[in-house]
């Protein structure tokens, strides 16, 4: 039953509403399979939390100026030819461009605030997560508070190993042939910040904090998850170097630029999308379903100035195993 | 017969019954996901999020009073990690300027969301122009046919205060439509 009369607009804009198919949905089978999940790791509260970034070590993917429609989709799929991982270019009419206003280059005002939240994660010690909010309104006009998570660094392969091992990180699989000259530089065991869904507590203590200080930014330290989600390693040769991840996540996108050249190919027994823009090459693939709480996704890049080939770049995904 | 939603409550937060909190989740999680969806505007972003809210209404379900209406706290935890999760992503879009071409760890990438059709055309184009508090008060309101009163009690403001601001977007909404129906008809009147 309706609970109140429409206007002419709000009829006008319902029309146009497209119809939504709820049929499929089975998000209580999924819920009820994390919760048994957790409680079995005894880690019930450890629930994945909204992205955080890892501010001393990472890449989020950039996709390039945009400035010409291109389309191409590119799939990874089981053998019941099920859709297990996608390489998308993006558009200038994506919802990443329209809604959240991509752009090559943040403007004065966010590259102010990015500068801002950079200067006060620098002070985050590695092995701890914060919650930093900085009250200016020219800078934050939306009273963003940011997660950030510090990692431990360890530059010996034992010492980083020792890591995996304490914190009793999920079995992943990593290099075993390097191309010639190259050796472990640095890992990283990766964990997120464990907000345990108190996101809204948090902040309201942060605004509250900086209301009654009259701070420029303030900081509070979160604890991060026991339990890591990933790894990452750099690898070198003199300058040279190349990086390689393995993560737990559901993500089943990933996004190219328009100019990419994006190409399936195999790494190992599994299938993997190979991608080369101006910022380097990549070859990224996953191992379980989706529905599988330890799927992994690997990835291998290179920036662009590397002295590795192509060939050498997929001989070393073909060799990461257990 | 459909069992009370009080009583699946009870169940799930005195007797531990996972059976009657799935059965919470089953009867609600058509409309959060559609309310999802039209905030997200992407199908697996809606589907994720409908698992995290309902996974924080699993820790919180203590807290639920029954003096409040289970559906305006469900909406409000919705409406709360939506926002959260837009602006997050939103962030994440501006980051990558400043952190590329460092070492990557368990990068996530805010860009992993393609723009699904949730709304026709010209309508699409003029949503798209608003504002995440706007398109969810509008979401709320003709869609989900709150009233105000619920609205106020999901989004934390007062009956009156939803009200002006609801009154002042659809004033700015009728005005768009109206340009826009004025700019269509100028584009098939100019033609050759």
């Amino acid at each position: 039953m309706r609970k109140h009369t429409l206007s002419h607009e709000e009829q006008v804009i319902q029309q146009h509403a497209l119809p939504i198919e709820t049929d499929h949905l089975d998000i209580a089978s999924k819920v009820m399979h994390r919760l048994n999940e957790n409680k079995r790791s005894k880690f019930f509260f450890a629930i994945r939390k909204p992205v955080s970034v890892v501010l001393s070590a990472v890449t989020i993917l950039f996709v390039g100026s945009i400035v010409a429609y291109a389309a191409g989709i590119w799939s990874i799929k089981n053998e019941k030819g099920d859709t297990l991982y996608t390489a998308e270019s993006l558009q200038p009419n994506s919802y990443a461009v329209t809604r959240f206003g991509v752009t090559a280059q943040p403007s004065k005002q966010e590259q102010a605030y990015l500068d801002a939240v950079n200067e006060v994660a620098r002070h985050v010690p590695p092995g701890q997560g914060a919650a930093i909010y900085i009250p200016d309104e020219s800078l934050n006009p939306q009273g963003t508070v940011f997660y950030v998570s510090q990692q431990i660094p360890f530059s010996a392969w034992d010492a980083f190993q020792q890591e995996v091992t304490h914190r009793n990180a999920p079995a992943f699989e990593y290099p075993a042939e390097l191309p010639a000259g190259y050796s472990f530089k640095e890992g990283f065991v990766s964990s997120e910040v464990a907000t345990y869904g108190n996101e809204e507590a948090i902040e309201a203590e942060l605004k509250a904090g900086t209301k009654k200080s009259g701070e420029k930014a303030i900081v509070k330290e979160v604890p991060l998850e026991k339990n890591p989600k990933g790894v990452s390693i750099t690898y070198a040769n003199g300058e040279d170097t190349f990086h390689y991840s393995a993560a737990l996540t559901g993500r089943k996108r990933t996004f190219v630029s328009q100019q990419a050249e994006v190409e399936l190919v195999q790494a190992g027994s599994v299938d993997a999308l190979f991608i080369r823009d101006y910022h380097g090459m990549r070859v990224e693939w996953v191992k379980g379903e989706e529905s599988d709480p330890m799927r992994t996704l690997y990835k291998l890049s290179v920036p662009s100035n590397s002295k590795l080939t192509k060939e050498e770049l997929l001989a070393i995904a073909k060799g990461v195993k257990k | 017969m459909q069992e009370n939603i009080e009583d699946l409550i009870r169940r799930a937060v005195q007797e531990k019954d996972q059976e009657a909190f799935r059965w919470l989740v089953q009867i609600h999680q058509g409309k959060i996901y559609t309310y999802c969806y039209r905030l997200f505007w992407n199908r697996q972003e809606a589907e994720d999020a409908v698992q995290e809210i309902f996974m924080k209404v699993y820790q919180r379900l203590g807290e639920y009073k029954p003096t409040a209406s289970f559906s305006a706290w469900l909406y409000k935890i919705a409406y709360h990690h939506c926002l959260n999760e837009l602006r997050r992503k939103q962030l994440m879009q501006k980051v990558k300027d400043i952190f590329f071409s460092r070492t990557e760890v368990a990068a996530v990438s805010a860009e992993e969301i393609v723009q699904d059709k949730v709304f026709s055309e010209p309508i699409a184009k003029i949503l798209e122009k608003l504002t995440l508090e706007e398109r969810n008060l509008l979401v709320m309101r003709i869609f989900d046919e709150k009233t105000f009163e619920e609205m106020g009690e999901i989004i934390g403001k007062r009956q009156e205060t939803v009200k002006k601001r609801y009154e002042r977007l659809r004033k700015k909404v009728r005005n768009m439509i109206t340009e826009s129906e004025e700019n269509l008809y100028a584009e098939t009147y100019s033609l050759p």
